[in-house]
């Protein structure tokens, strides 16, 4: 007997695809494209049609574990009772001695986009003000920038690229992390517009452009600058656009007028006259649409650059109107009810003043683990879930070494992660096709409900199961402990969650989305109101003078290359890389080094080569591509080798934004410089 | 048919009662030669004689193809062929001297079926005998339309049958040697298959205009993928008697073709198949000696054993040719395709030209000194001397098996 | 079954490199992890001061000429009326005669059954009226499933073998590709033509 059930995949990606899964004797034995899937038309990724492989990976693990000594591979089976009660205790203990939980720290972050995986943050609100890792290690630097300069993240959606008659693909590598919507680039080529990719590396996205400009990595807002000069001296404007509907437009012309293109050809590497036909380009083809990729938030003048960018929008009129607008992301899809959010500590708990009379949690910035022991007062315990910081958070060693120095870690996951690593207590976590669960898309705005295709495999429990048994195990050790409502089902929390949504999805129930491609209804055309949320109402240009930023270069000293971690199509952050498949796939980890590069460090394809700086080294093989540029060296994110972290490597670096919208500056995980040599 | 005369033969209804009885041919035409008193040959699309009554008794012998001199004609492309109803004249060479006839083209618009040959001169015939002629003819075109249109059929159970047999293409053997004895097949082994290479608008010709019988049986002739393949049994033969006969026959079936204007014509043959189960592998033999037959100018026909080091080269796996082509002459390609030169042709001429200087630039149209330079890049990019006959050797050796990537055949 | 020939039509300017392909044929076919029976490779060379870079992904092409048909010793290959070239897992020894001989690395030894294995153009669902699942995994239509017979119609511009890749044509291959286009470079260190050859860095 077969049984179908709709799944959709719950990675932290654009696509959100929905998945018909064949199950058999309690068993997947097959999953597949869903054709109602209106973005995807059907079609996975490598890594989606890899799921039986995560689902029943040899090394996942499905019961409970306690770690005798963080680090040693020293771990005990033990029961989810022992495991949820020594947890208990801890808390209660920590309360018990600090009167507060703020030395309780959760790191919790995308490793699934299910709804449900709310209820950690959730549970941690029941139970008091905490320390909460706050800011995002992807987006906080362009959120903050796109909002500065809209008030709002808002974008069109996928199928609006087809109006556009011209694209800007810009420090993005869709062809990887976004297939689907290569249809539409595609499709839209064919309708006649022009595809241009602005990227440090010749990806596979680049490859297939019609134009393919090479700039120096961190200088795409000088690039911007430039073109945005020509536009104005060429007088390739929407003058009525800029003057009925943006504000600083005369500071923004002024520092225009300062720049100098040559220092911009020199900055970006990019000559005058190509940097002028690209302002032609860009001027003289509407309606263009601008498509902005992780790459250039990634800088240290990542959000400046991105406003840089959105600028070129505003000043050819490119903004509310089909066909233009930037695709970048948005959360107007994600109008949930917030009910776990919202939960409240019980009476009584003390956390951070918030001046208004209330306390509220304290936040330190993701990825900042080596301040948590610096804190007053320190982190005793920490919570990571949905996370693989060890592996994502710049300067792997600062971390773990963070870890290691915690009392009590705590890792929920399916398989032990290079963060499981320095944990105290593993706590199994179910597969996204182990119970019922929402995915709403941030990018084509679909909704599905994810069914619940088999059992959870062996004792493992999804993470609301988790919460919801500690918060139980909780009320009864230490009475009123948690405000959790242990009695609501699953069932319950997304129906409350999705309420607000149902309208725009045009349903009643949640369980309606089952069999039908729903999108949640937003505007067709983003701006076309041209009411901007901002506080002026206008959108608002980036006023800040262009001279000084141009010649603040970045320091090379001992390190020569420019170390660029690029997605691979085999990955997702750290997610899939303990696949047997897609390590042989991705041709097995490797640094990626110009020839001319490789010629002068005596280095081969396939010579083993020490990536190194000030924070470590990683050894790799050597793969020669004339696509990275010669100072530049590139390793894919989670391509590394168990046993190599490339963010062992990474330098914490702030970028210019992300403390608006995420409560912490971005990371600049591109503004890395290492050396060479073979080994 | 121009009927001029607008009036019937009581012949011509007779013959076609005949026709509606069952008669076939041959016996048509012997009413019409008694007829006119005068030798009559019927000869289908491809002039292959279908029957020949002689009735004056001129004694002369008539081999399977009646070599109809058509010049001026324009060839027999499909639809171009001569009027019908119009008699024209020709000579005959034969062993008896040179025989005057006088033809007519037996066919609607659009179709040619054959010619109706009466052994005289134009002038002997008066105008009932040419009226009795161009009516029988009629009856002859629908006897013959019968019999190709039964062939067709035939022939489409034939390729399909023989596509299966030479593709392994079967689940049973005793199906299959059940299923080739109602086709008519010799099972009797060993075979031969020849895979033959003609335009395509010429395949379906090409496929009758085999000689009717080899050893004593009857040959298969089918058209598989855009090839003529012909199955052919050698029961009973010698390997000296083999090779004999294959020459024989390819001889006659070349000269059918040129006769019949099929040009560009290759063939390759396998290796001898000793069972009816064995044929597939003969048939990939055999094309895999057409194939390289074509790119090396090998001449007409390439027998798959007797292909020497091209066969030497090719029985190695083709992963390795490729990597050995990459290794010999990778960096000249990589070259030319970043210079937009032309040093790979350059080496290929020069081989060609036994490394002679002057003829290799002439051939190249450059000057000797350019030439000079160019093996001079060639030999720097290469790392090899091309003074060394065993790095010349592996230069020529990877030469040729790139000669089969650039191959291009029609579609 | 009618006589044709099943082939696939490969566009090099829609190619992602994403791999989709391979994996949806491991996932449908059910092979074990490591084990594909189908191939992207990525193709990078110089053309003047340009970089070309593509993608090629190659299962078995169903030959008209079939190498393995020939030199497997058990006659455990058939090409069907469809043109379709199908290995009997029954007939197959796993002596890897098929693997060395196919230029394109088609047939593989699967090590969990010793036997060879090989993409078989999912025959079974295209009798079902489906398409093969590396085609329908592709997001962007860069692999087709065609009739080479009437390739003409459905494709008129297609072409035998790509730019910058040895292939032998012996075998006839049933693949068709779509000619390579390229768009303009601006490099930030544009190699001048011929710079590294005439330094002599080799």
């Amino acid at each position: 007997m077969e049984f179908i059930y709709n799944n959709i995949c719950s990675s932290d990606c654009r696509s959100s695809c929905r998945i018909k899964t064949k199950v058999q004797k309690g068993r997947i034995i097959s999953i597949q494209g869903d054709p109602i899937d209106e973005f995807t038309l059907g079609s996975l990724c490598a890594k989606g049609y890899a799921h039986l492989q995560r689902i029943y990976a040899p090394d996942r693990i499905t019961y409970p574990m306690k770690q005798m000594g963080k680090g040693t591979g020293n771990w005990v089976r033990i029961s989810w009772e022992q495991a949820l009660r020594e947890i208990a205790q801890k808390l209660i203990e920590i309360r018990a001695k600090h009167k507060t939980l703020l030395p309780v720290c959760l790191n919790k972050y995308l490793g699934t986009m299910g709804l449900l995986s709310r209820s950690i943050d959730g549970f941690f609100n029941s139970i008091g003000y905490i320390t909460l890792m706050t800011g995002s290690p992807c987006v906080a630097t362009g959120v903050d920038a796109l909002t500065l300069s809209f008030g709002a993240c808002k974008k069109p959606p996928p199928e609006d690229m087809l109006n556009a008659g011209l694209i800007v693909i810009w420090g993005c590598n869709p062809a990887w992390t976004t297939p689907h919507q290569m249809r539409l680039v595609f499709d839209a080529r064919e309708k006649g517009a022009t595809v241009v990719v602005i990227d440090p590396v010749l990806t596979a996205t680049a490859a297939r452009s019609d134009l393919y400009v090479q700039i120096k990595p961190g200088t795409d807002w000088a690039l911007a600058r430039g073109i945005a000069k020509i536009l104005v001296e060429e007088n390739l404007m929407d003058q009525q656009f800029v003057a009925e509907n943006t504000n600083g437009w005369e500071s923004c012309k002024n520092s225009l007028e300062q720049l100098n293109l040559d220092e911009v050809a020199s900055a970006t590497e990019v000559p005058v006259a190509e940097i002028k036909k690209l302002a032609h380009l860009i001027g003289n083809t509407k309606p263009m649409t601008i498509w902005l990729g992780a790459g250039v938030q990634h800088t240290s003048m990542g959000g400046q650059g991105f406003r840089a960018i959105a600028d070129l929008a505003a000043i050819t009129g490119n903004i509310g109107i089909p066909g233009g607008n930037i695709h970048y992301g948005t959360f107007d899809s994600w109008g949930f009810a917030g009910e776990f959010t919202s939960l409240e500590p019980p009476d009584g708990s003390k956390g951070i003043p918030d001046g208004e009379g209330h306390y509220q949690h304290r936040q330190v910035g993701t990825g900042r683990f080596a301040e948590l022991k610096t804190m007053d007062p320190p982190i005793d315990f920490l919570w990571v879930a949905s996370h693989n910081p060890v592996a994502q958070a710049p300067d792997s060693n600062a971390v773990k070494q963070a870890l290691a120095s915690i009392e009590t870690v705590v890792v929920a996951d399916l398989s032990l992660t290079s963060t499981a690593r320095y944990a105290d207590y593993f706590l199994p976590v179910a597969s996204h096709y182990e119970y019922e669960d929402i995915v709403v898309s941030y990018w084509d705005y679909g909704a599905a409900v994810n069914q619940k295709a088999i059992e959870p495999l062996g004792e493992s429990k999804s993470d609301f199961e988790i919460m919801r048994e500690l918060a139980v195990v909780l009320n009864k050790l230490a009475p009123g402990f948690s405000t959790f409502p242990t009695d609501r089902d699953a069932t319950q929390w997304l129906d409350l969650e999705m309420k607000p949504l149902y309208p725009k999805l045009g349903i009643t129930h949640y369980r309606e989305l089952i069999n039908q491609y729903r999108r949640v209804d937003l505007p067709r055309v983003p701006w076309q109101d041209r009411e901007f949320l901002t506080p002026s109402g206008k959108y608002e240009f980036l006023t800040a003078p262009c001279t000084p930023l141009i010649h603040a270069s970045e320091e090379v000293g001992d390190y020569p290359f420019r170390l660029l971690p690029i997605r691979s199509f085999a990955t997702l952050n750290s997610q899939y890389r303990n696949f047997v498949s897609m390590e042989e796939l991705s041709g097995r980890s490797k640094v990626l080094v110009n020839p001319k590069t490789a010629l002068s460090k005596g280095i081969e394809e396939g010579t083993r080569v020490k990536v190194y700086n000030q924070l470590g080294e990683i050894v790799l093989p050597a793969g020669l591509s004339n696509c990275i540029p010669p100072d530049i060296v590139s390793v894919y994110i989670g391509c590394d080798a168990k046993e190599v972290e490339l963010n062992s490597i990474i330098a914490l670096i702030d970028t210019d934004l992300g403390q608006l919208c995420s409560g912490a500056k971005g990371l600049a995980f591109n503004n890395t410089f290492v050396n060479l040599v073979r080994v | 048919m121009n009927m001029k005369t607008g009036i019937c033969n009581e012949l011509f209804i007779k013959s076609i009662e005949e026709l509606a009885l069952g008669r076939d041919i041959p016996y048509i035409t012997g009413m019409l030669a008694e007829e006119i008193g005068k030798g009559v040959i019927i000869t289908d699309s491809v002039n292959r004689v279908l029957a020949f009554h002689d009735p004056s008794g001129t004694g002369v012998a008539v081999g399977e193809f009646f070599p109809l001199n058509r010049e001026g004609s324009g060839g027999n492309k499909a639809g171009a062929f001569e009027e019908t109803g119009r008699f024209r004249e020709g000579q005959w060479a034969t062993d008896k001297g040179i025989l005057n006839y006088v033809y007519l083209t037996i066919g609607v618009p659009g179709k040619l079926y054959g010619h109706c040959i009466v052994l005289c001169a134009g002038r002997e015939l008066d105008t009932r005998q040419k009226m009795i002629i161009q009516q029988l003819s009629l009856t002859l075109l629908l006897a013959l339309k019968e019999s190709l249109d039964q062939e067709v059929i035939r022939e489409q159970l034939l390729d399909e049958f023989t596509y299966d047999v030479l593709y392994n293409n079967y689940d049973s053997k005793v199906a299959l040697f059940e299923k080739a004895r109602r086709l008519k097949w010799n099972l009797e082994g060993p075979f031969a298959v020849v895979v033959m290479d003609v335009p395509t608008h010429k395949l379906s010709t090409a496929r009758r205009l085999g000689p009717a019988v080899f050893n004593t049986s009857s040959p298969i002739y089918t058209v598989i993928n855009e090839n003529v393949v012909i199955i052919l049994s050698l029961t009973n033969l010698s390997d000296v008697q083999i090779k004999t006969a294959l020459k024989e026959f390819t001889t006659e079936l070349l000269g059918n073709l040129a006769f019949n204007h099929v040009k560009d014509v290759h063939m390759g043959i396998g290796c001898v198949a000793t069972n009816l189960t064995d044929l597939h592998q003969s048939f990939q033999e055999a094309k895999v000696a057409l194939e390289l037959g074509k790119v090396f100018s090998a001449g007409d026909i390439s027998c798959f054993d007797e292909m020497g080091f091209l066969k030497f080269i090719f029985s190695a796996p083709a992963q390795e040719l490729q990597e050995f082509v990459q290794r010999i002459l990778g960096k000249i390609i990589a070259y030319d395709l970043e210079m937009e030169t032309e040093l790979l042709k350059t080496i290929e001429v020069y081989l060609n030209q036994h490394c002679q200087i002057t003829n290799c630039a002439k051939a190249l149209y450059i000057h000797e000194n350019t030439l000079r330079s160019r093996l001079k890049k060639i030999e720097q990019l290469l790392g090899f001397d091309l003074k060394r006959i065993d790095h010349l050797l592996n230069i020529y050796i990877a030469l040729q098996i790139l000669k089969t990537d650039h191959y291009h055949e029609f579609e | 079954m009618p006589r044709t020939q099943k082939g696939f039509l490969f566009d090099p300017n829609r190619c992602l490199g994403c791999r989709a392909c391979i994996m949806a044929c491991a996932a449908g076919k059910d092979l074990p992890p490591g084990i594909y029976l189908r191939h992207v490779t990525r193709q990078e060379f110089r053309k003047g001061t340009q970089i070309i870079q593509y993608y090629l992904s190659t299962s078995c092409n169903h030959c008209v000429n079939p190498e393995c048909l020939r030199l497997c010793p058990e006659q455990a290959f058939r090409k069907r009326r469809d043109g379709i070239v199908l290995h009997d897992l029954s007939k197959c020894n796993g002596c890897g005669d098929c693997t060395r001989s196919c230029p394109f690395e088609a047939p593989i030894v699967n090590p969990t059954t010793g036997k060879a294995i090989k993409c078989d153009f999912c025959y079974d669902k295209l009798d079902e009226g489906e398409i093969p699942f590396c085609v329908a995994a592709c997001p962007v239509q860069a692999l087709r499933q065609i009739d080479i017979w009437h390739l003409k119609s459905q494709a008129p511009d297609t072409v035998k073998r790509l730019h910058g890749i040895i292939t032998l044509q012996i075998t006839r291959p049933s693949i068709r590709y779509h000619a390579l286009k390229s768009g303009k470079q601006i490099l930030r260190d544009p190699v001048r033509k011929g710079d590294e050859y005439e330094n002599g860095n080799l």
